[in-house]
């Protein structure tokens, strides 16, 4: 009896050790960015219920790169009919419908997670991520602060909610949890850039100039290609009047993404107002090309192929504009544009 | 940092595809550019509001002072400057609306005769023109040709046309005009044109949209009834736009609904607001401008033919430079850069700027709103505008006049006001304004929530003074004390051949190397009635070439015109009066 007690505890040690390798080598897997061996892995972390709830989000963070949300959520299916309350496969699941826009089916997963994990900052934050979908920025604003409460560390959701306050025009209350985040991770290049909106919307000048900058100091420090802040703070420098200041940053953000549409947008439109209109042409032309479902773009390429003397085309474009404009209306901005081929000249 | 669920890129297209901004009125949600640095240029204007001891006592009743269930009591109305006794001195008219919930005592239309001496006589009772209802725009021409200025007066109801019977009174002639609608709508702009050009003053009337209060939800009860979270009245995105109508003038006093036949009721699906007409494709034939609230503006061009054609779009007045709709409520048009074409300047609702359309020539426009300065602007929901030059510096310069249209935001958001500052956008000269409202003087930074205002030389000193509606308040009348003054002219034409008002007719004044244009219209601003007499800042210059394009088409020249005069011109006769203003005469 004593021996055969002793061997199911050694099993059990062993079949432990084995799980808790998995998660190591998952853990590992995950951070060098082999996300298909993580993913292996880490499943078989989570089933062994030796996981943490760290490395379930990995594992739903593997989905988010390899993107094979289909058979992610058949496997989750499958493994949540063994263990039906396992808050991890629940989160799993949730993410999973999130990702593949059934947002009702995955706030409904998520209300059998909440059940189980009320403190679970997971559940929270998807849940807000479900709600912004729903455009329900006040209920996003609650269960974000719900996750911060549970999770208060966690600088990602402070910059969160620090977006959601500046898309609900709350700049005030945007700063405070951009200082939040930062407070956590002061080299946080997309806190500052958020910083930098919100002061441009409080017209603080000062402060909005500076934070741009420190944003892209930190990207150009780690080597991020992101060309957002260069982009929006070009824009705000032809805002302020300022076009020289403007021209380099787009140029920068081009060298980042040559094929980024707001980035050729931008150049096309700063040109415009430099009175270069072909250049600025070229460049409205291409960022439709890029984005042709884009109707701002659209419309200040008729407005200015008009300008240039074009008015055959402008017509062209401008029906063009009313069909995507019309479209992106009915969809309520989903925007199921179909590019048009007669345009691409 | 560790990675996130969403990537940054889905983040935030996750948050731009989220609209915050879902509500009755559009509005593009910008954010103010950054104030430069002030031009430290002296203005020389000081606005006084001189309203009480002018004697204009009477508060415009138009709809609930504290809550508006109803969008109907939100629009507000027009006022006018016009001199309906031709003693050479401007009158006022000021619109009137009603109450939706009981009685509303003193409601009516009011007309107040100027005593020369700076104050002005009700005269509403004895001239005729006592009347309730909801009324919202006015436009004044002497669509008879008999020498004295009638009214057209719109209603969320009967529209009403009064005939000046050139002794202080007037007569309701609508019926006899043949101007009865069937069923209650709500016209909203309206203008006399002489689309036809054949001396007779024609009638555009556009309307709002189509408004039953048993019909319209109550406020909160959709997205497009609450704001910023807030139950308020509903509209106008959700409800029913309706079609406009243009009447020609018989020239017996009688008027035919042309509105298929000239392709006006072709153009739907906006809220049309104030109806603004000039020459703007410069072909001779006059076009009518229509701020649209939330949807396209229209512009109808002349074809020349008794057929007008929208082309708002393709000439670049529809949208905003971005292509979005704005929220058009109010037009003023004028010569910003003294370039000889004529400019349109648009106002809109709060948390988007007022857009400045600069006409690149045959009326094909550019929005230049950002690029001229008005991006610093975007708190107030603005209403009223006017281009004129009030410091007679030889640049025309701007006034918008605010007000929300919600009075229970103030409640919960004390930053969104009910009542606002006006603002005085100064013409800098190189393309550029800027942004005065203390600096104008108190009866600028006065706050109110207005809507219609209009400009004249009420006390005919040489610079353009202001009357402005307010809502549920008495209006204000912003007397320009102007600390320095420049040279001006003023130019009054009579037409002969073409309409009497000269309505159409187009002025081009030349001093030193500039050259400003000016037509005579009958409606701008928001609903209401400029001084029909074209008020010209020339600065320090000493003379001024004009030239009239009268509405027919004829063309006369005046070389070496005196300034600091009035000059009167009729048609084919030449300049009949020059004349200097003395002020007031008490």
């Amino acid at each position: 009896m004593r021996i055969a007690i002793c061997t199911i505890l050694l099993t059990a040690a062993t079949a432990s050790a084995q799980q808790s390798v998995s998660c190591r080598t998952g853990t590992a897997q995950f951070q060098r960015g082999d996300f298909q061996a993580a993913q292996n892995s880490l499943w078989d972390c989570v089933l062994s219920g030796f996981g943490t709830s760290t490395d379930a989000y990995n594992l739903s963070l593997t989905y988010r790169e390899l993107k094979n949300y289909d058979s992610g959520l058949a496997r989750t299916n499958s493994a949540l009919q063994q263990l039906p309350d396992n808050i991890d496969l629940l989160f799993l699941g949730a993410f999973l419908r999130y990702r593949r826009a059934e947002n009702k089916d995955s706030m409904l997963v998520l209300s059998r997670a909440y059940k189980i994990g009320p403190k679970d900052w997971r559940i929270h934050q998807l849940f807000a991520l479900n709600y912004i979908s729903f455009n329900m920025l006040e209920a996003a604003k609650l269960s974000l602060r719900q996750a911060i409460a549970f999770n208060p560390k966690n600088a990602e959701l402070h910059y969160q909610l620090a977006r959601v306050y500046f898309t609900l025009g709350s700049y005030v209350d945007s700063i405070e949890a951009s200082k939040e985040a930062l407070a956590i991770f002061p080299e946080y290049p997309e806190v500052y850039h958020n910083l930098a909106l919100c002061y441009e919307g409080n017209g603080n000048v000062d402060l909005a100039v500076g934070n741009f900058e420190k944003a892209i100091a930190l990207n150009r420090k780690y080597k991020r290609k992101d060309e957002w802040p260069l982009i929006d703070y070009a824009n705000y420098q032809r805002m302020r009047g300022l076009p020289d200041a403007s021209l380099p940053l787009l140029e920068e953000a081009l060298a980042i993404n040559s094929r980024s549409p707001k980035a050729n947008f931008e150049l096309g439109v700063l040109l415009r107002d430099l009175k270069r209109n072909q250049e600025a042409k070229k460049y409205l032309e291409l960022a439709v090309s890029l984005d042709p479902c884009n109707a701002r773009a659209l419309f200040e390429l008729a407005i200015l192929t008009r300008l240039v003397g074009d008015a055959e085309r402008s017509v062209a474009l401008l029906h063009r504009f009313k069909e995507v404009d019309a479209q992106a209306k009915k969809e309520n901005g989903a925007g199921r544009c179909q590019p048009a081929e007669s345009l691409s000249r | 940092m560790s990675m996130a669920l969403l990537s940054r890129r889905e983040w935030l297209a996750l948050l731009s595809t989220s609209s915050a901004f879902a509500q009755g009125m559009i509005s593009r949600g910008l954010k103010p550019t950054p104030r430069g640095k002030p031009s430290g240029i002296p203005f020389n204007c000081h606005f006084v509001d001189v309203a009480a001891e002018a004697g204009l006592k009477a508060p415009t009743i138009y709809g609930g002072v504290d809550h508006k269930d109803y969008i109907v009591e939100v629009v507000g109305c027009g006022v006018a400057f016009f001199d309906y006794d031709n003693d050479g001195w401007l009158d006022i008219l000021v619109l009137s609306g009603s109450r939706l919930d009981g009685e509303a005592p003193g409601a009516t239309n009011r007309l107040y005769r100027n005593d020369r001496d700076g104050t002005f006589t009700d005269v509403t009772q004895k001239s005729g023109l006592e009347h309730g209802g909801w009324a919202n725009s006015v436009t004044i021409g002497d669509y008879d040709n008999d020498g004295f200025e009638d009214i057209f007066i719109t209603y969320w109801g009967q529209n009403v046309l009064y005939h000046n019977n050139g002794d202080g009174t007037f007569s309701d002639v609508t019926g006899r005009a043949g101007l009865l609608q069937s069923g209650k709508q709500w016209n909203s702009g309206a203008t006399w044109i002489d689309y036809d050009r054949d001396g007779n003053l024609d009638l555009f009337v556009a309307t709002y949209l189509d408004f039953d209060p048993k019909q319209i939800p109550k406020p909160g009860a959709s997205a497009f009834c609450r704001y910023m979270d807030i139950p308020v009245n509903c509209g106008p995105r959700g409800l029913t736009p309706t079609r406009h109508k243009l009447y020609r003038n018989r020239g017996d006093g009688t008027f035919t609904d042309v509105s298929v036949e000239s392709g006006i009721a072709k153009a739907g699906g906006s809220f049309a607001m104030t109806a603004v007409t000039a020459d703007y494709n410069d072909d001779g034939w006059p076009d009518i401008f229509v701020a649209c609230d939330s949807t396209p503006n229209f512009l109808f061009i002349n074809q020349g033919n008794g057929t007008f054609r929208n082309e708002a779009l393709e000439r670049g007045v529809a949208l905003s430079e971005d292509g979005q709709e704005q929220a058009g409520m109010g037009a003023a048009i004028g010569d910003y850069n003294l370039d000889g074409r004529t400019d349109l300047f648009i106002t809109h609702f709060q948390s988007d700027t007022p857009a400045l359309y600069a006409n690149q020539g045959k009326g094909m426009f550019e929005e230049i709103s950002l690029r001229a300065g008005f991006g610093v602007e975007t708190r107030y929901v603005c209403w009223g505008t006017s281009m004129a030059d009030f410091d007679n510096d030889g640049w025309p310069d701007l006034i918008v006049a605010t007000g929300s249209i919600y009075p229970e935001l103030e409640r919960r958001f004390p930053n969104y006001p009910y009542k606002s500052p006006r603002l005085i956008f100064r013409n800098l000269g190189n393309g550029r304004f800027e942004e005065l409202v203390e600096e104008a003087g108190p009866g600028i930074a006065a706050a109110h929530s207005s809507r219609g205002c209009a400009v004249g030389d009420f006390d005919n000193d040489g610079d353009l003074d202001i009357l402005i509606m307010n809502m549920n308040e008495p209006p204000s009348l912003l007397r320009n004390d102007l600390k320095r003054p420049g040279n001006w002219l003023k130019v009054q034409l009579t037409g002969t051949k073409s309409n009497r008002s000269a309505i159409g007719s187009r002025v081009t004044v030349e001093y030193g190397d500039n050259r400003q244009v000016q037509e005579v219209n009958a409606q701008c601003s928001f609903y209401s009635v400029n001084d029909r007499r074209l008020h010209f800042g020339l600065g320090s210059h000493q003379t001024a070439g004009v030239t009239v394009r009268w509405t027919n088409g004829g063309v006369e020249h005046f070389d070496k015109v005196e300034v600091n005069h009035l000059v009167t011109i009729k048609e084919g006769v030449g300049i009949i009066r020059s004349a200097r203003l003395h002020g007031l005469v008490a």
